[in-house]
């Protein structure tokens, strides 16, 4: 039977009782066994804890009774024992019955309830939450307002464009525009030339302009 | 008592009485326009129209001895020269630059910063100086485009304000559309839509005897035809302006160049015709029209050859589904002086004696 790995057992104190692997050891004799061999073995542990065996992993092959070599003790069992290392199938696993596990679920399923309940009831809150980014629908109206606000009392030199307002100017009331003086100067006139002609009067226009707002409502509204 | 004169002041009295009859009407007209700046006055003869291009060219001062050469007129300022009007188009074209222009999309120009200077230039030049001190002057004022967000006229307004002001006159603002009901739909009981195709903007005005129901603007005019024209076929916009006004028949157009002018052209006049609808619905529980109204066409874009029965076909495309009933369609009698005209005639209002 080919194994996982062969270790040797080297005894540290005066003498080594493995009960369970059936060794007797003595100071200074190794033993070379396979790890599945020594896994289960609860002496072996112990006399490891109480440090009079030591454990050396060798190389891992199939461990082959031949290639065996017996360990330079004194013991007379060694033989033996190393027959019985050397023959893994001979050796039988140690069979630890299952434990029945008793778990007392009520308090398990409490607290799932519990945690279910919680979950739940985040669920609903993100559900509420807006899901894309919240815009007053006054807000252009308002920055409008606090830009106006901010810049009341400024002038501006010509050539600025006409104001541009977010919001209808028929809700605002109108608003000042800075307009330079002296855009006409007495001395700028000079003669351009311009084309010029003559056409039809408009006095049939006027006329028929005129009598038409005589029978109009006082408050009509010009062009 | 009459006092008679005799001698050589014989027939003084007559003569006067004479004047007194032919004394000219006070009051003006003023159409600013993206291409061209008109004013309008009563003569003798009738009605002198001035117009002047709206655009400028600034030269070094060196180019003063060139410009005296060709007759050209200039002003000087600072340390250049500013050729203003129809002289700056050709200069421009003589030194290899673009003409700059006071106004854009029918708005005083914001990033044009000599715009102010030079249009009280060329409105100095095309007002002349008032018959008397404060004499009234209409001036027109674009509706705000519902179509360009941002915009609107009310720096526009308060700078021809100011300058019409500082001219002598006493300035009032009057819708440029409603200037075309005016002038052109006295026959109409002053009722009719009125289409102003300019250069910058297309301005709309809806009016049922004399009441201004609708009035708006859209950002689209004859520049935005030739920078689509110009566009789609890779050519320039200066080419398709002159190929404009050279002459095309919207309604045969020959090769590329002029079927992609009538291509924007048909886009446009939709256009004009689906906001109008659109912005009608927003007045028509509160606007009655009790019979079916004209539609008068003016301005400058709307001049190019077979623009009327091209707007027609257009036009009737759509007439099942227009809102209002249109009794016809006729271009203004003067379209390029349509709105100047229509503002003399709200300045005449003034010296009325009602």
């Amino acid at each position: 039977m080919s194994d996982a790995g062969e270790v040797e057992l080297v005894c540290l104190g005066d003498t080594a009782h493995i009960l369970d692997l059936g060794l007797k050891m003595v100071r200074g004799a190794r033993v070379r066994t396979t790890l599945s061999a020594i896994s289960r073995s609860r002496d072996l542990e112990d006399a490891k804890s109480r440090g009079i065996v030591g454990v050396k992993v060798m190389k891992a092959h199939t461990i082959k009774s031949e290639s065996l070599q017996s360990p330079p003790d004194h013991s007379s069992n060694q033989r033996a024992i190393t027959r019985s290392a050397v023959h893994p199938s001979v050796s039988t696993p140690v069979q630890v019955a299952p434990v029945p596990l008793e778990i007392d679920q009520a308090p398990v399923l409490k607290a799932l309830r519990e945690l279910t309940a919680e979950v739940k009831s985040l669920r609903k809150e993100v559900r509420r939450l807006p899901t894309g980014p919240v815009v007053d629908p006054n807000l252009a109206v308002l920055i409008a307002e606090a830009v106006r606000a901010g810049l009341s009392g400024l002038s501006f030199s010509p050539g600025v464009g006409p104001s541009g307002g977010f919001v209808s100017p028929q809700n605002l009331p109108p608003e000042e525009m800075f307009i330079p003086r002296g855009i006409v100067t007495s001395t700028a006139k000079q003669d351009i030339e311009t084309s010029r002609s003559t056409t039809g009067g408009v006095d049939d226009a006027e006329a028929a302009l005129r009598a038409a707002r005589r029978t109009r409502p006082k408050d009509g509204q010009d062009g | 008592m009459q006092r008679r004169h005799f001698g050589p002041l014989a027939g003084l009295d007559q003569r006067m009485d004479k004047m007194a009859e032919k004394q000219i009407p006070l009051g003006v007209g003023l159409d600013v326009g993206t291409m061209n700046i008109v004013s309008a006055r009563r003569t003798e003869k009738g009605v002198e129209t001035t117009r002047i291009r709206d655009s400028f060219l600034d030269l070094p001062l060196d180019s003063k001895k060139m410009l005296r050469l060709s007759k050209v007129s200039y002003v000087e300022r600072g340390d250049e020269i500013l050729i203003l009007g129809d002289a700056a188009m050709e200069m421009a074209n003589v030194f290899g630059r673009e003409a700059r222009r006071p106004l854009s999309g029918g708005l005083v120009s914001s990033t044009e910063s000599d715009s102010l200077e030079v249009l009280g230039l060329l409105i100095q030049n095309v007002l002349g100086s008032p018959k008397v001190p404060g004499e009234h002057c209409y001036f027109s004022i674009p509706a705000a485009p519902v179509d360009q967000v941002g915009r609107d006229v009310v720096y526009h307004r308060g700078v021809f304000d100011r300058i019409v002001t500082e001219c002598g006159y006493t300035a009032h603002s009057a819708n440029e559309a409603m200037a075309i009901i005016y002038s052109e739909t006295a026959r109409d009981g002053f009722s009719g839509i009125a289409l102003s195709f300019g250069s910058g903007m297309t301005n709309i005005s809806l009016a049922v005897s004399t009441i201004e129901g609708l009035s708006f603007s859209v950002g689209r005019g004859g520049d935005w035809i030739d920078s689509g024209a110009a566009k789609s076929i890779g050519s320039t916009q200066a080419r398709i302006c002159a190929l404009k006004e050279k002459g095309v028949d919207l309604n045969a157009p020959q090769g590329r160049e002029q079927e992609a002018i009538a291509f924007y052209y048909k886009n446009l006049i939709e256009y004009v015709l689906d906001q109008i609808a659109l912005q009608f619905k927003t007045i028509e529980g509160k606007f009655a029209l009790p019979k079916p109204i004209p539609i008068i066409v003016s301005g400058g874009t709307s001049k190019a050859g077979g623009f009327i029965e091209f707007f027609t076909q257009v036009f009737e495309k759509k007439r099942k589904r227009f809102p209002i009933e249109i009794s016809e369609i006729r271009p203004a009698s003067d379209p390029l002086n349509a709105v100047a005209q229509g503002l003399l005639v709200q300045a005449l209002q003034e010296y009325s004696e009602d």
